[in-house]
């Protein structure tokens, strides 16, 4: 069964209610007095608190402080090279690592509540902070779809850090409030090495959720770390070198997966490989094959399986590869008969596959079908 | 001012299908029932000032929006969620095929889930699935593609052989 019908088969198979939906109604308007309550506590302590601001603090947005200066006793240094940001915490927030690059900062508000806020790189769609970069065109010529890339919701407004750098602040107000802050962070490719224009969309990216009555407290904490965080290793403007690159693994990249890059009658193109997600450096490896076959056997074609290996420096890509290591096939004239499946297969990695369901017209019956490398980003 | 009766009728018509929502995008019935929730507080609030011209359409953004910016913070928040309330993390009744289905549509990137959820459990079309994520219709139908692809390799639809793609160069 094709897996669209299973999708549709397995959604048939959702049942129409909820468990526990009995009291579910009861439930919600307990929720909703409850908002309501917040919102009001919420609104007169933004109040108070912003009064309190404009009497007691110096802006935190003005500059007053300039990124770089003694730490305080008592708070922590994070360096994360891979990123390129090193991050003074404010005082009251301890940091823990969550895997796969996150850095995530906990704090406890004079309410009791913990605010969590994740700190990363990531490839921004705000051409505000991402150097003017339209991120779903730019990938590459030879991949339409588009990379896993940080587009935060809410209203946005936008600042100027002391250095310069260009602030997003995007904020989501609820219950809970949800505020994005990103800061362009370019990727300083090594000297002389391509530097494609994709490198200039990371942004150092600050995502807070907190409860509104919270907000007023956390935000001049939060705003001196978006405003004090250093460049370093990889990021542009850092006064140290790049740092190493390790192999690519889990997220650092996002998978092409065999996406279909355009089909005539004629010719079925497929293109394989990966384009960078977060901006992070690592050596992507890959040896990828476009695999045919009919009734479970290798179909009669030139090129069938043939292996190609592509390296590249992420996140540069390969030469002319606006952040992307790829390669493109072409496949023409096919006049077998039965169910040809077409395949992007890892060859280093036993159980891979893309499966693809079209076949290119036969043309010819008297030549071969034929996949040609089309074009190879990465040699 | 909100005519009561008529929200209840929406709220009980729409909440199982939120849940459901909620539940296939994140897995976790604690946090489907929140989003569900979520969305028919912020719905009610906004039928409040002006009814939405399609309050189910309205509701569904609202859900999504909220999944979007609390992931990572459900992720941090896993542990402590399932230690006040390990039975409500117990996934709700489904057989065992759609299971491992939508446990393998949860296990893609975040769009191509949301695509493919909205696109065969809610049975939009690509240009509603469009309109509710805010994204390019082109986009979609990238992510619904992708998506696809990926749910057949890893559940094996026509799997083949990889051994017989080694031994040949």
């Amino acid at each position: 069964m094709r897996i669209e019908e299973r999708l549709r088969e397995a959604a048939t198979q959702v049942p129409a209610t909820w468990p526990g939906e009995a009291h579910a109604y009861q439930r919600f308007l307990r929720r909703r007095r409850r908002a309501r309550r917040l919102l009001v506590a919420s609104t007169g302590a933004a109040f108070v608190a912003l009064l309190g601001l404009a009497l007691l603090v110096p802006s935190t947005l003005g500059g007053s402080a300039p990124a770089g200066g003694p730490a305080e006793a008592g708070q922590q240094t994070l360096v994360r090279p891979r990123q390129g940001f090193e991050l003074r915490l404010s005082p009251g927030w301890e940091a823990s690592d969550m895997g796969g690059g996150d850095v995530v900062l906990s704090y406890r508000t004079r309410t009791r509540q913990t605010v969590h806020m994740t700190v990363r790189t990531s490839l921004s769609g705000d051409k505000r902070v991402n150097g003017g970069v339209d991120i779903l065109e730019m990938t590459s010529p030879v991949v339409s779809v588009s990379p896993g890339y940080s587009d935060p919701a809410g209203r946005r407004s936008y600042h100027q850090r002391p250095d310069g750098r260009t602030v997003l602040k995007a904020e989501q107000r609820g219950i809970d409030w949800a505020v994005t802050y990103q800061v362009a962070w370019p990727y300083a490719c090594p000297a002389g090495a391509p530097c494609p224009k994709l490198t200039r969309a990371r942004v150092l990216d600050f995502e807070v959720t907190t409860l509104a009555i919270d907000w007023p407290e956390v935000r001049p904490l939060v705003e001196r770390m978006v405003d004090q965080a250093r460049p370093v290793g990889n990021a542009a403007g850092a006064p140290t070198p790049l740092a190493g690159r390790p192999a690519c693994r889990g997220d650092d990249v996002d998978d092409l997966g065999g996406g279909m890059q355009s089909a005539s009658a004629d010719v079925v193109e497929v293109v394989g490989g990966a384009v960078t997600r977060y901006g992070l450096p690592c050596q992507y490896h890959k040896r990828l094959a476009l695999v045919v076959t009919v009734n479970g056997r290798r179909a009669d074609i030139e090129g069938n399986g043939s292996p190609v290996t592509l390296d590249a420096a992420m996140p540069e890509g390969a030469p002319g590869g606006q952040g992307v290591a790829a390669v493109r096939w072409r496949w023409t004239n096919w006049c077998g008969g039965g169910r040809a499946r077409v395949q992007v297969v890892d060859l280093d990695r036993p159980g891979g596959g893309q499966d693809l369901e079209i076949t290119p017209r036969c043309t010819d019956r008297s030549r071969p079908s034929v996949i040609r490398v089309e074009r190879r980003l990465s040699d | 001012v909100v005519d009561e009766s008529e929200f209840q009728q929406f709220y009980t018509s729409q909440y199982g299908r939120l849940c459901w929502l909620g539940y296939l995008l994140t897995g976790s019935r604690a946090e489907a029932e929140e989003l569900a929730q979520d969305a028919l507080v912020s719905t009610y609030r906004r039928w409040k000032s002006r009814r939405p011209d399609d309050p189910t359409t309205y509701a569904r953004r609202v859900l999504l929006n909220r999944r979007r910016s609390l992931a990572r913070r459900a992720i941090r928040e896993a542990r402590h969620l399932a230690g006040l309330r390990g039975q409500h993390q117990l996934p709700p009744p489904l057989t065992e095929e759609a299971m491992v289905l939508w446990d393998e549509v949860r296990r893609l990137p975040r769009r191509q889930q949301e695509v493919l959820v909205l696109r065969f459990y809610e049975d939009r079309t690509e240009a509603d699935v469009a309109d509710l994520l805010g994204l390019p219709l082109g986009t979609v139908k990238s992510h619904g593609h992708r998506g696809l692809a990926r749910l057949r390799q890893r559940l094996g639809e026509g799997a083949m052989p990889v051994a017989s793609a080694k031994g040949e160069s």
